[in-house]
């Protein structure tokens, strides 16, 4: 696997926005242009969650 | 002080200024501004329950600053709320009248701004800018929310260049004006780590003005029947079958009860609040019919 697809695997299952299996089958669809893209997001140091729709407070969490 | 309602956040207008094609605000959700009634009552269950964070939402929640002041000045805690502002920040075309609104917010901590390539359509990135800038003069916390039918659309905030900036990621739910135009969080295959999971807004609360308290900050909440799931006050709510259910079972549970296949879940349902609307109409309705899902009979 190409260190982008780690990184993008990583990203999107920490995020919360898939599971291992499914950022798997996402990273696949998409283009290496694509990837490039949101490898540049994942890695400009942004942390990035995902939360319920109305409720944006992660403080639960400390 | 109640656990169970923190934070406790407040719609308080479902008004907005712009008509963003993925929100979730249903048109009927409630009536379009928090009554004076519902700001007496209001008060008075915050002043009970004493919240550690009040988030103000709608609609755009500035539209409404008269009744936000309102609601502010009556509580009576000796340890006031931190208060979140979730905005679409279109009042920012100037530095000043930025300030203007956020110095008139009491106990402000935190600024959540929303930006996408939704709400982009409609409020220019200067103005985020502007307020991000003015957020960090003033010493507030600030976060971006950013609405997703995919993780490509993150690629958006690229462009902001603003690094370190934290990111509320929301998965777009068929709801509101999403359900409308077809859209919502799309998810290649089925994930069963959802089964193991309950409500991922346990622990707050939400007050949707001209409806009532609920836990349920999604589709639930904005059914036409919604008596089940809305309740009057908060400790109604929190002895209410629907947030029992919530809180003691976890999807798994609820859809092992209702008979359900789980090797044959749609991709969809891998989103716990998509599960969560297919499973607990039909439960609440068993409930209604006599099956007590609180004997552990689950």
């Amino acid at each position: 696997m190409k260190s982008k697809d780690k990184i993008l695997i990583g990203f999107l299952v920490t995020a919360g926005l898939f599971s291992l299996a499914q950022a798997g089958e996402y990273i696949r669809q998409l283009t290496d242009v694509q990837k490039a893209q949101l490898v540049q997001f994942a890695d400009s140091g942004t942390e990035a969650t995902v939360e319920p729709p109305r409720v944006v407070e992660n403080n639960r969490l400390g | 002080m109640s656990d169970a309602v923190d934070p406790l956040a407040i719609t308080v207008g479902t008004g907005c200024n712009i008509r963003c094609r993925h929100c979730l605000v249903e048109p009927g959700l409630g009536s379009e501004s928090i009554s004076e009634d519902e700001i007496r009552s209001l008060v008075s269950e915050i002043n009970e329950f004493s919240p550690r964070h009040i988030v103000f939402t709608g609609g755009e929640p500035t539209l409404y600053l008269r009744q936000i002041r309102q609601i502010l000045s009556g509580l009576t805690g000796a340890i006031p709320p931190k208060v979140t502002l979730i905005t679409n920040g279109y009042f920012a075309g100037r530095r000043a009248e930025a300030e203007s609104v956020l110095k008139g917010i009491a106990h402000l901590y935190k600024v959540v701004v929303s930006y996408d390539r939704f709400h982009a359509e409609f409020v220019e990135k200067r103005k985020i800018s502007i307020l991000l800038d003015v957020c960090r003069d003033l010493g507030l916390q600030a976060k971006i929310v950013c609405a997703v039918e995919t993780p490509m659309d993150l690629v958006f905030l690229n462009s902001l260049r603003s690094p370190g900036l934290a990111v509320s990621i929301q998965q777009i739910l068929p709801m509101g004006r999403a359900k409308k135009n077809g859209m919502e969080y799309r998810c290649a295959s089925f994930d069963r780590g959802v089964l193991d999971k309950k409500c991922p807004n346990l622990g707050g609360m939400v007050f949707n003005c001209g409806s009532g308290f609920t836990v349920c900050c999604g589709p639930l909440a904005s059914f036409a029947d919604k008596a089940e799931y809305v309740h009057g006050t908060i400790a109604e709510h929190l002895e209410s079958v629907f947030y029992r259910i919530l809180s003691e079972h976890t999807f798994g549970d609820l859809a092992a009860v209702s008979g359900w296949d789980t090797d044959k879940l749609n991709p969809e349902h891998s989103v716990p609040c998509r599960i969560c609307t297919a499973l607990i109409p039909g439960i609440i309705e068993r409930g209604r019919a006599g099956w007590n899902p609180n004997k552990k009979s689950l």
